[in-house]
């Protein structure tokens, strides 16, 4: 029937809408504009690392190395971005991207497990941010926060931009490239991808690169948020990251799922943590909440993806 | 058709490589470490450096047997944390043993959860052990509080030594060698590869696969509240400290490298209990080689990365070999 | 001397096996040429080699008297070699029309973007033409086995090769879709392509081919026209021996009291069995035959207890049984030996370890395993069938595949089952293995137990059970009693009709 269809397909996103109303039921607070601003300012790093972990995980893999890359890029760009803004946006970015590019090559070309190749390219990265910077610090050039963070009329239009850009090109690239069709063909089944002359090497190696250099990109617009450059910073975003994919629709072994819904899951985890904020819930409430919510979407899910198997497991 | 010759004859096979690579690596590390401080060869210090190594010991026990089914079990550090926390605010410093029961039984409980969601709600491991973990770190700190002090018999355990060998090391040996033949030598130990290496073709030859599964992250939790436990005992007062990435990620995440270093894989082929022995012994040992060279934190992270990364790389080289 | 394509002295070993020896030949432009041989005897290989998924150990290919070297599917593409294989190559959850346009769907834009609407235009295009009428907009998992066979053979055909590789196409086929498929290839002949068909059905090989090729344990025998050679002269070519030295003799054909002991009835699955009803008597090897894909899988798994079924009952010795997975099923003693041995054997762990594996709980004393039973056990029936390997530690991977079938067969020998599920037991086993395997299931039904089999190999179905059931469409199409029966050829030709649905 089409309405399950509809419901299967946008599902995130009425969940997001039935949250936000119980939130401005619940706190007069929710209804403010500023809220809002936080929600989405907060939402920006998670959802540019998401959209690098989708196209992992639609592949089948996994990148635990993403917070790490985006504490070192914070602090990269802590450290250059006072001399010269320029070189302070590239050189994370080169970092991330070959970071990406060597797990994506041991991944696929060397076929170490992903979970270990970047559980340990997780702890290089991190241990490498905390090297050069082991505590909170250095200087971000107020031309470059004020660039991100302007606000006109109470509403930092950029963010927000940048989200709509974010979940556009998701889409793009997952639905309107041959590249993005052909991460879906890896993911369900590599071996007819590669005999119907998909170069399978090359896609896997490229989504752990475009992961890479999203951490990056993502640090750096979280330097701005926080004036400094933060090694640990990056800490909870490989996890959340997968928690948002997970629940956004992406199946974990690959093969099915999409951007749009990522995005609404991010939203969702976001606006939980300000909602909870705003009650007065103790904050580790949201990790509980979160947990759960994890848990139970993917079991409903589970019970819905169950008809087509044989009874197996 | 004929059977030509295969060529070469295999004579050693992967698993002898293995061993021959962990006891090498070993051997390596303690020279290293020899090399930077000859106090270090003398048994008594190896001894006492290896001292809270049965902490990871422990965990990385239940964590391997987790690996071997082919899954993950991302709650290992939440769940000691947990009964480190729980178990010094019901202890408050005295002789109860009732404390020590409810701890284990926590540990069984979050066990009991993790292993229903996974093996009869078919919740990917990851994202089951995920969900605990959150929901463990959100708990904690809402209920715990930070008094409590470690029973008197639980610090003679963890800190008392018997000659010059620290009791708790004897109670870490003493376990993982219980569930090395309980691997090794039992029908359950057997459905644990079977179901790692090939869970179809375990489920088709009629195995339980449900049950066993159930029960290897049951044996988790277990082993995890046995290491938080002693955790209470060797610190004295319960580990509260956040330091971000959800609770106890730092244990978790080392309990992990032990058992990979050990050559355990995802596929429950090669590896085993014995073999995370092995993986936390380099792994501490290394740990105290870069403390020796004067690397704080941040240095120790970068080496455990790299380390992993190259071990598991020969591994796989070595898989890849026939 | 206009030899489109050419290959000259190529050879491939596996560990332990032979599977192409020094074989040379030559195919001209416009000829269709069925290779065939039995499994194992090299077809599969020399069809991988040919679209570069394998590399020959020597041997060169020349096309057009130029020497090529095939390094990848992408170079075979571009020589213009197009294959359709065995093994399913369909994305499950994309639609038809991308599968068909797989890792080209880049080509198909509207200003600039990734358009559906001309993705789904041309595949329906690709499709009109063939005059295969399928949606193209369906999931590929949507598709019945005949319509993933023709979706396989278009996603190869639009690409317009040269070179054409059938690999057991007809097996999922229906009479209308085998019509199709011969008519489309006849056309492609005409146009002067070349085409390799490689067939067990050897009606269909004189109806289609210019030229036979026959293959046997790797080697090359024979290359024929097809008009200069028979069915028994091209069976005699494959097999190299008599059917009698192949096939154990069926004592059954005296046998007169029929001891029905496992009843299957009303067995449906929604959408793939409808109403099955089959006795198995004592002693009794009954096979299901017909098209690949109708059914008879599904039947055995559900009976095993590995697939829910909508409806059906288990009878054994006359009292109801329920089965609903495969550890109640041990446990009424039935076993299932698949030929997905990628479902039976856990390729890493050793031959030791995965031969026991059925059976764990008859070694076993307080939840421990007893080692020297074990090792007797396992290394008793490792000897009687014949399963040659360095030792019992070895790795199952290493094994060529005739052994690795002798160790699920020995795992699920060692469970002492009374009921034995078969699916396509010699599948892709060498001559002399297979001759085993008829002779061990053979003489398993001779000490009375009841084996019920899937094949679809018309030779083994005349000659090794005693009873064939023909599954079409889920149902049952007609029962044939072998025994008793003289003329092979009038009930070959009543269970193809069956198989097909001619009346």
């Amino acid at each position: 029937m089409k309405i399950k269809k509809i419901i299967g397909e946008w599902y995130i996103y009425i969940l997001m809408i039935i949250i936000w109303i119980i939130a401005s039921m619940i706190t007069p607070y929710f209804r403010q504009i500023s809220v809002f601003m936080t929600i989405v300012v907060f939402s920006v790093p998670l959802a540019l690392i998401a959209l690098g972990q989708n196209l992992v995980i639609l592949c089948g893999k996994f990148d635990l190395s993403v917070g790490s890359i985006l504490g070192l890029s914070t602090v990269i760009a802590s450290v250059t971005m006072n001399d010269n803004i320029f070189l302070g946006i590239f050189i994370p970015l080169l970092v991330g991207t070959i970071v990406g590019l060597i797990n994506g090559i041991a991944v696929s070309k060397f076929r170490i497990d992903s979970f270990i190749m970047t559980f340990g390219m997780m702890a290089v990265c991190q241990g490498s941010g905390l090297l050069i910077r082991d505590y909170p610090g250095g200087i971000i050039p107020m031309k470059f926060i004020n660039f991100l963070l302007k606000e006109t009329a109470n509403i930092a239009w950029t963010p927000i931009i940048i989200l709509i850009i974010a979940l556009l090109v998701g889409e793009f690239i997952l639905k309107r490239t041959n590249f993005g069709r052909n991460i879906y063909a890896v993911g369900n089944d590599e071996v007819i991808a590669y005999r119907s002359g998909i170069n399978v090497t090359f896609i896997k190696t490229a989504v752990f690169a475009i992961s890479g250099f999203m951490a990056a990109l993502a640090g750096l617009f979280l330097s701005a948020v926080m004036a400094s450059g933060d090694a640990n910073v990056g800490v909870l975003y490989p996890l959340d990251s997968i928690t948002a994919v997970v629940m956004g629709g992406t199946i974990l072994s690959g093969g099915r799922g999409d951007y749009k819904g990522t995005i609404g899951a991010v939203l969702i985890l976001t606006s939980l943590s300000r909602i909870f904020n705003l009650i007065g819930v103790n904050i580790w409430y949201t990790y509980i909440a979160k947990g759960l919510l994890l848990v139970i979407i993917v079991a409903i899910r589970m019970f819905g993806v169950n008809e087509q198997r044989e009874a197996e497991l | 058709m004929t059977n030509t010759k295969t060529g070469k004859k295999v004579n050693v096979n992967k698993d002898m490589m293995q061993i021959i690579i962990l006891c090498l690596m070993l051997f390596v590390i303690i020279v290293i470490a020899g090399i930077l401080n000859p106090r270090f060869l003398t048994v008594q210090h190896l001894i006492s450096v290896l001292h809270d190594t049965a902490i990871l010991g422990i965990s990385a026990i239940g964590q391997t047997i987790v690996i071997l089914t082919g899954g993950i079990d991302l709650s290992v550090g939440a769940t000691m944390l947990v009964a480190d926390a729980v178990g010094a605010m019901l202890m408050g410093g005295q002789n109860r043993i009732v404390p020590i029961f409810i701890c284990l039984g926590l540990g069984l409980l979050i066990g009991l959860i993790n292993g229903t969601g996974i093996a009869y709600l078919r919740i990917p491991p990851f994202i089951m052990t995920l969900g605990m973990m959150a929901t463990l770190t959100g708990s904690i700190f809402i209920f715990a509080r930070t008094s409590g002090f470690a029973s008197p018999i639980l610090r003679h355990l963890s800190i008392g030594k018997i000659g010059d060998i620290p009791i708790l090391v004897l109670i870490w040996i003493f376990l993982a060698i219980i569930m090395t033949v309980i691997m090794r030598f039992t029908v359950f130990g057997r459905e644990v590869y079977a179901i790692g290496s090939n869970p179809k073709a375990s489920y088709h030859s009629g195995i339980k696969n449900k049950k066993v599964i159930f029960f290897v992250y049951l044996i988790s939790g277990l082993f995890s509240a046995i290491a938080g436990l002693f955790l209470l005992g060797y610190t004295g007062v319960p580990e509260l400290t956040y330091r971000g990435g959800g609770l106890g990620m730092d244990h978790t995440l080392s309990a992990i490298a032990a058992v990979v270093i050990g050559g355990t894989i995802f596929t429950g082929a090669r590896g085993g209990v014995e073999r995370t022995i092995f993986g936390v012994l380099v792994l501490k040992i290394l740990f105290s080689i870069l403390t020796m060279m004067g690397i704080g934190g941040a240095g120790k992270l970068l080496a455990q990365g790299l380390v992993v990364i190259v071990i598991v790389g020969i591994y796989v080289k070595l898989e890849k070999s026939r | 001397m206009d030899k489109f394509l050419r290959v000259d002295d190529i050879s491939k070993s596996f560990p332990g096996v032979r599977a192409l020896s020094k074989v040379s030949t030559s195919f001209n432009k416009g000829e269709i040429c069925a290779l065939v041989g039995e499994n194992g005897a090299g077809k599969s290989t020399l069809v991988h080699i040919l679209m570069g998924a394998m590399k020959p150990d020597t041997g060169k290919v020349f096309i057009q008297g130029k020497e090529v070297n095939i390094t990848g599917i992408h170079k075979a593409r571009e020589y213009g070699i197009g294959a359709v294989f065995q093994d399913p190559s369909l994305i499950n959850y994309m639609s038809v029309a991308e599968n068909i346009f797989l890792g080209e769907q880049g080509k198909f834009r509207h200003n600039g973007i990734l358009s559906y609407s001309k993705i789904f235009r041309e595949a329906e295009k690709v499709l009109k033409d063939l005059n295969f009428k399928i949606d193209v907009r369906q999931y590929a998992i949507s598709l019945s086995p005949e319509e993933r066979k023709l979706v396989e053979f278009a996603k190869m055909i639009r690409c317009n090769p040269d070179i054409i590789i059938l690999d057991e196409i007809t097996a999922t086929l229906d009479y209308e879709s085998v019509d199709k498929l011969f008519e489309i290839v006849r056309n492609k002949k005409d146009e002067g392509k070349t085409i390799i068909f490689i067939s067990h059905r050897l009606k269909e090989v004189f109806s289609i081919a210019d030229t036979t090729l026959v293959l046997k344990e790797g080697k090359m025998v024979k290359k024929t026209e097809a008009k200069d050679v028979t069915e028994e002269g091209l069976v005699s070519l494959m097999m190299g021996r008599k059917l009698s030295e192949i096939f154990p003799k069926r004592i059954g054909a005296g046998r007169k009291e029929r001891e029905v002991i496992y009843s299957i009835k009303g067995l449906s699955i929604e959408g793939k069995l409808n109403n099955i009803n089959i006795d198995i008597a004592k002693g009794e090897i009954v096979a299901l035959a017909g098209l690949r894909g109708h059914g008879q899988s599904e039947l055995l798994k559900a009976v095993f207890g590995q697939m829910p079924k909508s409806s059906g009952k288990l009878f054994i010795h006359n009292k109801e049984v329920t089965i609903n997975n495969p550890v109640k099923a041990k446990t009424q003693k039935i076993a299932f030996i698949s030929n997905k041995r990628e479902d039976e054997l856990c390729f890493s762990h050793s031959i030791r370890r995965n031969i026991a594996l059925s059976s764990l709980e008859k070694r076993q004393k307080a939840g421990f395993i007893v080692q020297n039973k074990e090792k007797q056990e396992i290394s008793d029936i490792s000897s009687k069938m014949n399963i040659i390997a360095p030792s019992l530690s070895t790795e199952v991977n290493s094994l060529s595949g005739g052994n690795k079938q002798k160790v699920v067969f020995s795992k699920w020998l060692l469970a002492l089952p009374d009921f034995l599920l078969c699916d396509e037991p010699a599948e892709g086993l060498d001559m002399g293995a297979k001759s085993e395997v008829y002779h061990i299931l053979r003489k398993l039904a001779d000490e009375g137990k009841s084996i019920l089999l899937v094949l679809s190999d018309m030779i083994e179905i005349l000659n090794l059970p005693d009873r064939v059931v023909v599954l079409r469409e889920g149902k049952i199409a007609k029962e044939f009693n072998i025994i008793g029966t003289e003329d092979r050829e009038t009930l070959e030709k009543k269970i193809l009709k069956a198989s097909i649905g001619v009346n």
